[in-house]
């Protein structure tokens, strides 16, 4: 049988051709384009700016807080309850300590809540529904059955629970709620994997003989991770929250702590008259909890378009 | 090039089991549902061997069960003697190193979030291949052997198209040297073009690396192009087997008539080459409730009163590896 | 002389996206004329899609800009007319999609889908109207029996059987055969057809091809037949224009045009379908042009076996023999080499 040269790459050399050359075209690379994409939706663009700022604030505290002793033990009784002004430019607490600089560190630990927490809850989480997704059967059942009886309770309810048995502490909260937060990725990741099983990949890694844990981690995963960061994200925020949540009522970080929900709390019997104290913490965590949002629904929309 | 068999199947069947629900309080009822019933096939080292069909023949099920993708319910699956099908001991990356598949779709078998060197990369991992330097190697050559530039390797399969795609999942399948390729339409998903051009790859691959292919398709220009062999599959079992130039000109079963009848021809000269038979208006006989009978009964042009009323032929053997299962032919 | 169903003229259209502007299509000029069935041949990127958006009145004007050119309808030059007189147009198009799970909605029988198209099509396409006779019992009957009507049309033997099953429950072959008779249901003037028997077993697309010839011939029907598979062309097709990278290259009876094809690329297809007498087909060397930045002057000039200078410009299309046409500097005179 006769056989043709062939070649996907360059054109079979001909005596008379003279032909243009055929210039490979300037195109963005994948990931500025993938940016440029993403930068589309303002909004999401505002809460990437909200977040970086919060981030910078949070790292920078020590050094451009204005009085950064405040953040412990500081009474400053001349200054008690004052307002806003030049030098407390969002006023001082009930025991004289400034408001603007308790912000910024709380900042602090408001995002290292979001970091822990999600950290948690994905570790636990995600494999949990890989595995669930993959076998199948009665493991599944099992698995996916325990994620429902921990969806079944609210969350901030379990997380309460589990701060006063293991004693409030701002870590103990973290932990906590780490650990009620991992069902949705579980639920995520179990619903991806059940619909990537069956994709010719898998089939491929499976008959090459790929072990278990390879074909699930390293085929499936990477291609459930698009809804799982959205989750992510728009997790974040409400982990945020309940964190502020807990500490308000009592059973997460203590004074002198400043953590905003503390703050929130401990500042709220001067309402109405001392506003700024409760307010602008309020304000902070109401900004993050959003910039989270946002960040997600511009993912969530970004991904949908694919 | 040994005239022995090196792939055989012997009497496989791959059934599964299907729950039928009756409807109201009656309990379900479970049949069997048999993809690939009783067939037999040798397929000598070194030829090219096509397996055709149309859907629910089969010949995908069958292709996988050569290849250990599944594992037949009945029979036996023997590969250069071994028998591969059964033994719980086997080891399936040893088994890779003898023989691969391609799977239909090139598109759906490569991971989207990995990259071209990643992807070829997993066999050779797989078997033992630790040293980076050894795998880069190994890809740099095959990449070249399947006339893809070397800096593919990172690219996605997104920006493949796809012939690319195609000639990946080919450098993939040859990556542990295997002595057989099974592949399952290997060009229905691509241009005509680049058919052609896939083709010719193969070729040049199968006497560069002297391999044996099983090469399931229903299309009979590309089984001319390119097999040795072929067998014709309906309903799950073989329904006629011989050399391509015999078969082609003289085929036999009724439904080889029909199937050769049914193909549109591009040129003048290739009209002359294709018999005139008509198919009967029909559906595929139900596989819940498969007649025992010939299973092409219902749509058979030439079928008389005789082929109600026995048993569905045996696959018999005519001459010089001819083999029909009709009761007229 | 009666006006032809579809007129394009030396078409341009250009698409803006993000990485620039993509010359999708350049040089397309087509014909069909009342009752007859023209293919349009070409392999994947060729633009053979968007020329059938065109048509269908849905390709998205931005980003697409039509460049040059014009598109006629109907006799009716399409940029003198108005959005809403555009869309007036669109009742005469059917369309008969590659896929039909991308059409028949699985919820539903194929009874209520093909009631709620024909009466859809009644009421003009007006909304209320619709609402109202969707549920008036006298109009449901009378549009049910149209669709066992249309369904007897396309050979189904049994209109009721099929009627009441769910579109799941159907063959392919006949659930393509529905797809059919919904077109019809409009009574239409055009019926674009892209690949509609691509995805079929090769014995059903037979007699899903002669069901086609038989409806064209029986309901006067003009077509325009989207396919990459030149043998099916030559069934179904009376004349087939060759697309390559947005141009149409060649045209003219399909008989004809497989067994001596002008253009080169019409030739390279015709050698890379394996023949049935044997052999390895023969490729054609090279990759479809990069849209943002093409070739200047005949895009097929990088793969073509027969290039010589003159291909640097764009070539002219010229009269052939007996209604063909081709684009391609070997056949004009003064060019060649």
């Amino acid at each position: 049988m006769a056989m043709t040269a062939i070649d996907d790459t360059v054109p079979a050399s001909r005596d008379l051709a003279v032909v243009d050359a055929e210039v490979a075209p300037v195109r963005k690379t994948g990931f500025r384009r993938r940016l440029s994409r993403f930068m589309r939706n303002r909004l999401a663009v505002v809460g990437i700016a909200a977040l970086t700022l919060l981030v910078l604030v949070a790292v920078l505290a020590p050094w451009i807080a204005p009085y950064p002793d405040d953040v412990a033990d500081s009474l400053n009784f001349e200054a008690v309850l004052s307002p806003p002004s030049l030098e407390h430019p969002m006023g001082t607490d009930e025991v004289g300590r400034d408001v603007l600089t308790r912000v910024m560190f709380g900042a602090r630990w408001s995002l290292a809540m979001a970091a822990i927490v999600l950290a948690i809850a994905v570790a636990i989480g995600v494999p949990l529904g890989l595995c669930a997704g993959y076998y199948g059967g009665a493991l599944e059942q099992v698995l996916m059955r325990i994620t429902d009886g921990f969806s079944a309770v609210p969350a901030l309810v379990l997380a309460l629970a589990i701060t006063v048995l293991l004693g409030p502490s701002l870590l103990n909260a973290m932990v906590a709620i780490g650990l009620v937060w991992w069902r949705s990725f579980a639920r995520i990741a179990h619903g991806q994997t059940l619909s990537k099983k069956q994709e010719n990949y898998v089939t491929v890694a499976k008959s090459l003989g790929a072990s278990d844990f390879h074909i699930m981690f390293r085929e499936i995963l990477p291609n459930i991770s698009s809804p799982l960061f959205v989750s992510i994200s728009l997790n974040a925020g409400y982990a945020v929250l309940t964190g502020t949540a807990l500490s308000f009522l009592g059973a997460g970080a203590r004074p002198p702590t400043p953590e905003w929900g503390q703050m929130v709390a401990s500042s709220r019997n001067y309402l109405p008259d001392a506003w700024w104290a409760s307010l602008f913490p309020g304000i902070a965590i109401f900004i993050t909890v959003v910039s989270f949002n946002l960040i997600g629904d511009g993912l969530r929309d970004y991904f949908s378009e694919d | 090039m040994s005239a022995a068999t090196f792939l055989r199947a012997r009497a496989v069947t791959k059934a599964f089991t299907v729950k039928r629900n009756m409807g109201g309080l009656r309990a379900a009822q479970t049949t069997v549902l048999r993809a690939v019933n009783d067939v037999s096939l040798d397929i000598t080292q070194g030829e090219v061997f096509a397996i055709v069909g149309e859907s629910g023949s089969g010949k995908t099920t069958l292709a996988n069960l050569l290849a250990r993708v599944t594992v037949p319910t009945e029979g036996e699956i023997l590969l250069d003697g071994e028998e591969i099908s059964h033994s719980r001991q086997l080891d399936l990356r040893a088994l890779r190193k003898k023989i691969q598949i391609v799977f239909q779709d090139p598109g759906s078998s490569l991971n989207p979030r990995q990259t071209v060197e990643q992807i070829i990369s997993l066999p050779l991992k797989l078997s033992g291949m630790t040293s980076r330097q050894a795998r880069a190697a190994r890809i740099g050559a095959l990449l070249e052997a399947v006339h893809l530039p070397a800096d593919f390797v990172h690219r996605y399969p997104a920006s493949l198209s796809g012939g690319q795609k195609q000639r990946v999942n080919i450098a993939r399948a040859l990556a542990l040297e295997p002595q057989v390729l099974v592949l399952d339409e290997p060009t229905s998903a691509l241009d005509v073009s680049v058919q052609a051009r896939i083709l010719a790859l193969l070729m040049g691959l199968k006497q560069e690396r002297a391999l044996t292919y099983v090469i399931v398709t229903h299309n009979f220009g590309v089984v001319r192009a390119i097999a040795d062999r072929v067998a014709v599959m309906y309903f799950g079992k073989v329904v006629e087997v011989g050399t391509v130039d015999e078969l082609m000109t003289r085929p036999m079963h009724p439904y080889t008539q029909t199937l050769l009848a049914a193909i549109p021809a591009v040129r003048d000269a290739d009209r002359a080459l294709i018999p005139q038979v008509a198919a009967l208006d029909g559906e595929l006989p139900s596989f819940i409730d498969p007649p025992h009978h010939c299973s092409f009964y219902s749509r058979c042009p030439a079928r008389q009163r005789q082929c109600l009323e026995r048993a569905h032929p045996d696959l018999t053997v005519r001459d010089d590896r001819r083999m029909v299962s009709c009761h007229l032919a | 002389m009666v006006d032809p169903v579809v007129r394009l003229t030396s078409l341009r259209i250009d698409f803006n996206t993000s990485d620039g502007v993509e010359q999708v299509i350049k040089d397309v000029t087509l014909r069909i004329d009342p009752g007859e069935i023209v293919g349009l041949v070409g392999e994947s990127g060729c633009g053979k899609s968007v020329t059938a958006k065109l048509l269908l009145g849905i390709l998205p004007m931005p980003p697409a800009v039509v460049k040059a050119g014009r598109v006629e309808m109907f006799g009716k030059d399409l940029s003198t007319l108005s959005g809403a007189q555009r869309d007036e147009l669109k009742k005469f198009v059917a369309y008969v999609p590659q896929d039909p799970s991308a059409v028949l909605n699985p919820s539903f029988t194929v009874a209520s889908q093909m009631i709620d198209m024909i009466i859809w099509y009644e009421s003009d396409r007006r909304l209320l109207e619709y609402f109202v006779k969707r549920h008036r019992r006298a109009d449901v009957a009378r549009a049910r029996d149209y669709a066992a009507d249309l369904l007897g049309k396309v050979y189904i033997a049994d209109p009721e059987y099929v009627l009441r099953r769910y579109p799941v429950q159907l063959s392919g072959g006949m659930r393509q055969r529905v797809l059919l008779a919904m077109a019809l249901s409009g009574s239409p003037q055009l019926m674009i057809a892209d690949e509609p028997t691509t995805a079929l077993d090769v014995t059903v697309q037979k007699r899903t091809i002669e069901l086609l010839k038989d409806l064209v011939a029986r309901e006067q029907l003009a077509g325009l037949y989207i396919t990459h598979d030149l043998g099916v062309a030559r069934e179904i097709c009376a004349r087939t224009y060759v697309m390559y990278a947005g141009t149409t290259v060649e045209n003219g009876p399909t008989g004809p045009l497989l067994d001596e094809p002008l253009h080169p690329y019409t030739r390279g297809l015709v050698e890379a379908i394996p023949s049935l007498a044997g052999g390895l087909p023969k490729t054609i060397a090279g990759q479809v042009p990069d849209y943002l930045a093409p070739p200047r002057g005949c895009r097929f000039a990088p793969r073509c076996p027969d290039v010589f200078d003159r291909c640097r410009d764009t070539p002219q299309r010229i009269d052939s023999a007996a209604h063909r046409q081709v684009s391609c500097w070997l056949y004009d005179r003064e060019a060649r080499p």
